[in-house]
């Protein structure tokens, strides 16, 4: 196990260091550079020219990009906001760290609490009418877009109960019920994408397990159905359920943007948005880093549950 | 005369009927296999027709303000769907946005997974250090979700429909790239290539015509399910203000104000999403029925 985790730490890096170079790459092809975002486009050719000095944008690319890499191991500050003057790369991505780490919270507790039982129940009674209920509603949940599907539920709300959007986010240990009121419906929104596909692929794997031969045995000992089912359809099931992690977290995070952008949210989606609209180079290529990188954190650790769950893959 | 009687002797009887035949016949087959499959195909067809004769049988100009009145409700008077915030009719940005939906999801998918097929294919064949590099690029690719990476390429480059196509395409790539590596892998141990092999064929023949057609089945199902996902992310671009620029009507932009405008024009909220999921919708399940009727081992699952 020690060592099947080495070799996949040890495949990470590379990984992340070629995510890093292609973001580089792409913001260095960037039309038009932070002295002239700074500026605005009348400024005179001598003061850009200071400003790019300043800010060591004349450096040969190779510079740049070390320094911008080991700004980021070293948790550096990262430079000088665009849009906001005078304040930090490093703190407006952690100002606004908060609100999607409680979206992305919410959003799997919802999906796994859902999902798994919805997939068990409609692998269990397969083919009857909760089956295709439960299926049309996983297949409507993988195709609705996550932003409609959030305008929608404001609308019902609005309509319905009158309610309106809280504007500031209430962390949850401040005020449990005010941070829920707000953050509930959309944990649903994002939520429902997430729900469809691991009630799908519960349903799926389980059902590929009802009928082997240690589920009769299980059966013909006298286990109860529940039991059978739980303890050895399921606990077999979630493992290839667990393996489509990865997809899941490439899902999450896209979602997370437009979610944020639906609901007002202020997170690291909306921060995105907005770095891409005032050309924030240095905003989004960190960003665009960190979701990148959190993909592939979250691959390894779905690897290694794998390998945990399933001890045949250790030894590949 | 001999040799033409020869010959109809040895054909089978169904492949002398010509394509008329033989492409309905195998159509009704994948339709009574998979129902729902024959549902996807169906609004698919429906969506084509909507965005190849939609824009001539629109009512009204698309981009033009104010034909109507300011937030119309929907099934009054002159506008079956009502109109928008600046009074433009509804029904006739629906159908001029179902062109730009459709064809960005064709041609970006099909663009960004066949680069990655060819991909597939060299690393597949090749193996060794072609391979070791080119999944690496795949790895790295793999890592983006592919709304984000759009997004940076989107704020890199300029906003078009080209940028688009460009933004959408890049983050396919791993994925066509994968599946045709898979596939190539296997097609390579088989024994036909290594007979073509043997009677000294070239890489390239043996690449274009032994191993690619074997890859088209297991590529078309990715591609399809695929063009859903590029669909959507088209309209999510379009709803962050990311698409391409207004005054074109895309399904996505119509959706970008709907929360301001809820309260007045429900409508505007609800009809391109409407379009949207059905164009995913019948994407994706064409997508899974293929996979089933192509792959009998998966026959039988959803």
């Amino acid at each position: 196990m020690k060592q099947y985790i080495a070799r996949r730490l040890a495949m990470a890096v590379p990984t992340l260091i070629g995510v890093s170079l292609i973001i580089f790459v792409i913001m260095a092809i960037m039309p038009g550079d932070v002295a002239l975002a700074r500026l605005g486009e009348a400024a005179n050719p001598e003061t850009l020219q200071m400003v790019r000095d300043q800010l060591g944008l004349n450096d040969p690319w190779y510079q740049r990009y070390g320094r911008w890499v080991k700004e980021m191991i070293t948790f550096g500050d990262l430079g000088e906001s665009v849009f906001r003057q005078g304040i930090t790369i490093r703190s407006l991505i952690a100002e606004h760290f908060p609100v999607t780490l409680n979206l992305a919270v919410y959003t799997m507790i919802v999906a796994t609490l859902l999902g798994v039982p919805l997939g068990t129940i409609s692998a269990v009674r397969h083919n009857s009418w909760v089956d295709y209920f439960l299926r049309i509603f996983s297949i409507v949940g993988l195709s609705v877009p996550v932003f409609w599907l959030g305008i929608m539920l404001i609308l019902a709300q609005v309509t319905w109960f009158g309610w309106s959007p809280q504007v500031q986010w209430v962390s949850p240990f401040e005020d449990f019920w005010s941070n829920m009121k707000q953050m509930f419906w959309p944990a649903i929104t994002l939520g429902y994408f997430q729900v469809a596909f691991i009630a799908r692929m519960t349903r799926s794997s389980l059902l590929d397990i009802l009928y082997e031969d240690y589920m009769r045995t299980a059966r013909a000992k006298g286990l109860r159905e529940r039991t059978v089912t739980i303890r050895h359809g399921l606990r077999n099931a979630v493992i290839p359920v667990v393996t489509v992690g990865g997809l899941q977290i490439i899902a999450l995070l896209g979602g997370v943007v437009v979610t944020e952008r639906v609901f007002n949210l202020t997170g690291w989606g909306t921060l995105l948005v907005s770095g891409v609209f005032n050309r924030d180079f240095a905003l989004v290529q960190t960003l665009v880093f960190i979701f990148a990188a959190i993909v592939v954190v979250g691959n390894l650790i779905t690897d290694m549950l794998y390998a945990w769950l399933d001890p045949r893959i250790r030894y590949q | 005369m001999a040799a033409e009687i020869s010959t109809s002797d040895r054909t089978d009887p169904t492949l002398t009927r010509g394509a008329w035949v033989r492409y309905p016949r195998s159509f009704a087959r994948f339709c009574r296999r998979s129902p729902l499959g024959s549902v996807g195909v169906g609004i698919i067809f429906a969506l084509c027709i909507m965005a190849v004769v939609g824009p001539y049988v629109a009512p009204y100009d698309p981009e033009e303000i104010g034909v109507g009145p300011k937030y119309q409700s929907p099934f009054v008077g002159d506008f079956f769907l009502g109109t928008d915030r600046l009074g433009r009719d509804v029904l006739s940005r629906v159908l001029h946005g179902a062109w730009i939906s459709l064809m960005v999801g064709v041609v970006a998918s099909t663009a960004g997974t066949l680069i990655g097929g060819l991909m597939g294919l060299a690393s597949g064949y090749w193996g060794g250090k072609v391979d070791a590099v080119l999944q690496r690029i795949v790895d790295v690719l793999m890592a983006f979700p592919v709304l984000i990476l759009a997004m940076a390429l989107i704020a890199a480059l300029d906003r078009s429909l080209n940028t688009l196509l460009i933004a959408i395409a890049v983050p396919f790539i791993p994925y066509g790239a994968r599946v045709v590596r898979a596939t190539t892998l296997v097609i390579n141990e088989s024994q036909y290539v290594e007979a073509a092999r043997a009677i000294g064929a070239s890489d390239w023949r043996v690449i274009l015509r032994h191993i690619a057609p074997g890859c088209l089945a297991p590529y078309m199902v990715v591609l399809t399910g695929l063009v859903g996902v590029a669909i959507i992310t088209e309209s999510a671009l379009g709803f962050l203000g990311l698409g391409i620029p207004p005054p074109t009507p895309t399904w996505g932009e119509m959706l970008s104000k709907a929360v301001e405008d809820l309260f007045f024009a429900p409508g505007v909220a609800i009809v391109p999403g409407v379009f949207i999921t059905l164009a995913v919708f019948s994407f994706s399940v064409l997508g899974d029925s293929l996979r089933d009727v192509l792959d009998p081992r998966l026959r039988g699952r959803t």
